[in-house]
């Protein structure tokens, strides 16, 4: 399907969805949302929609993946098939391979590991709405959904990403902004010592450009991170 | 941070040389919640009591309770929830003579009970009831523990799956909401039976096809299903 | 037992940097020599062999026909794969899953670094718009895991693609022919990757195999002539601060500067 360029992504300082350069999109987040698995969370991340479910700690499948001191994430990031524009073949490809990679990544230093040995905590991400910055979302919603089974955490993670469109560096890039920029960069990080747990880059950045656009995500985390919390007490509390 | 606060994991709760129980951990002099729960400090000691695998109550609920305290006109009990349940004398059908009685004589502590939950409030203050009939003090058996959200599992379908253990192990089975599960069987061999399903039922409750995995078990072990 | 052997190995390493020592004698901030041979495989369009120490990297690029992608039918496409030899790491017998996805994500690594830098003018790569376009396979063969392999194959994959030669094609009568001249790629530019990895609070390029057994986690920065970022991607699971990102950065910055002094790219296709 093909789509026209727009001339211009940013007019009068404004994106053509109406945000200012450094401001993302809407979040909604909810904890505990299912009642079979461990831990659950969904989150909606301006168009993006992601459901993520935890089971365990339980046995390690296959046996020889376990370790003896410690549990191991096992993370399955998935799109389905009618979560994007043009109708996605199912099942797992080298992309959402790669997605589940990093998402381990970034959430095993926030996880106790060592509370489990020989244990697995199967994390699944499954976005059911895509618009750009779905391994983000899904983050946010694994490490949500973490914290909802209990799981023992230093911290939450929180995800989100800057890149460049037009020339000029801005948060939180849409599918659109995505298509026709020039770099996308999503970044992970545990609030409390601001930590990068997940960290990729492509496109065309100067050292300078890519300053800018890290400070805009760490100017967010902390608000994000509140979300997070929100949620979670939210399930607990009584009106 | 006070007692009693929701906290979240990685938020501070605390300085110092304080003893570190459940759900928390030091870094440098600050410690920290690991988990979702309610900041418990007693003393020099320190905790967060996990909300997640607790129970949440409500109103009708028919759980398993043990008592802690015996109180001024009742009874405190433990049942897996955030806060204690509170057991009133006027519940319990015994009369009572508050000058010559002695609460004792009815419920002391370490006293098992099958009891409901009749109101919670939004302080999570919980007051239970042991008027109806079928709710009693439970005598002598073992008690299990699940995780509260899976006590549906083990009731099954329309009782499918609790009337096929009673059936099998043992008439005296009660599933409390609360995940608390008491049972009066014959024999040793019988309880880890017992105590063995439950552990699966728990582990595999996301599954399907569990009832006929627990029935061949049930065949296997003590020829009836 | 290979468990408790990795851990003692493990322990022994990260005790070495923590002294200001690397397990073969390197300066923190020194690549092992890097060698190649361009040209390596007669029935590939490019390739070049590729030595960073001890680690072995085969890479081919052939270029083929074929529809190009519905969304762009004036551009050639490119396909990266990488592949792990048997004889190369005791890891492929063990059976572990995992390296599956060590594997896949060196693909992905180095196919971003080169579409992402368009390297290759895509645009010049379609025969006929809408109908035939070049489809480049870029084949990363590892013979010997010693380490780095993002960085050797990067560097590799670049090489090949500056020296490969496609056959020419023609449109005569409004079909196109091929003929048997050939013409080099159209390449413009040569990103070049640098592996920094992390132990505690230091940091060192072009980690070896133990090394990459014994750090905390590495980041692979991308950078163009320009000095422009190109690709990054954090790789392992220990977490970074702001400044030693920062710092990373710096140490690619000024490591691929050298290197590229080295290479004198210039000289190459």
């Amino acid at each position: 399907m093909e789509v026209d360029k727009p001339e211009r992504l940013i007019v009068d300082g404004k994106r053509l969805d109406g945000r200012k350069l450094d401001e993302p999109r809407s979040v909604k987040m909810v904890a505990g949302p299912l009642k079979r698995a461990d831990g659950s969370a969904f989150v909606e991340w301006g168009k993006n929609k992601a459901l993520a479910s935890i089971y365990g700690p339980g046995e390690t499948h296959p046996r020889h993946l376990q370790e003896s001191d410690r549990a191991i994430l096992q993370v399955r990031y998935n799109m389905a098939s009618f979560s994007v524009e043009d109708r996605k073949r199912p099942g797992p490809d080298r992309r959402s391979a790669e997605i589940s990679k990093v998402t381990k990544e970034a959430l095993e230093p926030a996880v106790f590991l060592a509370e489990y040995p020989r244990s697995s905590i199967e994390i699944n991400i499954e976005i059911l709405q895509a618009d750009a910055g779905t391994r983000c979302t899904g983050i946010n919603a694994a490490s949500l959904a973490l914290a909802d089974a209990g799981i023992p955490m230093r911290d939450l993670v929180v995800a989100l990403a800057f890149g460049k469109i037009d020339g000029e560096v801005c948060l939180d890039l849409n599918k659109d902004e995505d298509n026709y920029g020039e770099a996308d960069v999503p970044v992970a990080v545990m609030p409390r010592k601001k930590l990068i747990s997940l960290l990729q880059m492509d496109g065309d950045l100067s050292r300078d450009e890519f300053n800018k656009g890290l400070d805009m995500v760490m100017d967010s985390v902390d608000r994000i991170h509140q979300i997070q919390r929100d949620a979670l007490m939210e399930k607990y509390k009584r009106d | 941070m006070s007692n009693r606060d929701l906290v979240t994991p990685g938020t501070q709760i605390g300085k110092g040389n304080l003893r570190l129980r459940e759900g928390v951990f030091r870094e440098g002099n600050e410690i920290f919640s690991s988990v979702v729960g309610l900041v418990d400090r007693r003393g020099n000691s320190i905790r967060v009591i996990p909300l997640a695998g607790a129970y949440i109550p409500n109103p009708g609920d028919r759980v398993i309770a043990m008592v802690t305290e015996v109180q001024f006109m009742g009874w405190m009990t433990f049942l897996r929830s955030p806060t204690p349940g509170i057991l009133k004398v006027g519940e319990v059908p015994q009369r009572f003579d508050p000058i010559e009685g002695n609460l004792v004589e009815i419920l002391a502590t370490g006293d098992l009970i099958f009891t409901e939950v009749i109101s919670v409030n939004k302080y999570m203050q919980i007051k239970l009831s042991m008027r109806d009939p079928q709710l009693r003090k439970l005598m002598g058996g073992r008690i299990f523990t699940i995780d509260p959200v899976k006590v549906p599992r083990v009731i099954g379908r329309r009782g499918s799956m609790i009337s096929m253990l009673k059936r099998a192990i043992s008439e005296e089975i009660i599933v409390g909401q609360n995940g608390i599960i008491w049972a009066r069987c014959e024999n040793i061999e019988q309880e880890e039976l017992l105590k063995r399903i439950l552990e699966k039922i728990e582990a595999e409750s996301h599954t399907s096809g569990l009832t006929n995995r627990v029935k061949e078990i049930l065949k296997e072990e003590v020829g009836s299903g | 037992m290979t468990e408790v052997i990795e851990e003692v190995k493990r322990e022994s390493v990260r005790n070495l940097i923590s002294n200001g020592n690397r397990p073969d004698g390197r300066g923190f901030e020194e690549f092992r020599e890097i060698n190649y041979e361009m040209d390596y495989i007669g029935t590939a369009e490019g390739s070049c062999l590729i030595f960073f120490g001890g680690t072995q990297i085969l890479v081919a690029v052939k270029i083929g026909t074929g529809q190009p992608y519905p969304d762009s039918p004036d551009k050639g496409t490119l396909i990266t794969s990488a592949e792990l030899v048997p004889s190369a790491s005791p890891e492929v017998e063990s059976g572990r899953p995992m390296y599956n996805e060590k594997y896949l994500e060196i693909a992905r690594v180095v196919d971003r670094s080169i579409r992402e830098s368009q390297m290759i003018d895509m645009e010049k790569m379609c025969i006929e718009e809408g109908e035939l376009v070049r489809t480049v396979f870029v084949d990363i063969h590892i013979l010997d895991d010693l380490g780095n392999l993002i960085d050797a194959a990067t560097l590799g994959a670049m090489l090949a693609l500056r020296t490969a030669k496609m056959k020419k094609y023609e449109i005569k009568d409004g079909e196109p022919v091929e003929l048997d001249e050939t013409e080099p790629l159209p390449i413009e530019g040569a990103p070049i990757s640098c592996s920094v990895a992390k132990f505690v609070d230091s940091l060192i390029v072009d980690p070896t195999h133990e090394e990459e057994i014994a750090m905390d986690s590495k980041i692979v920065i991308g950078i163009d002539e320009e000095e422009h970022i190109r690709a990054m991607q954090k790789s392992g699971s220990g977490p970074w601060t702001v400044s030693q990102l920062q710092a990373a950065i710096d140490l690619a910055m000024k490591t691929v500067a050298d290197l590229r002094k080295k290479l004198k790219l210039e000289e190459v296709g």
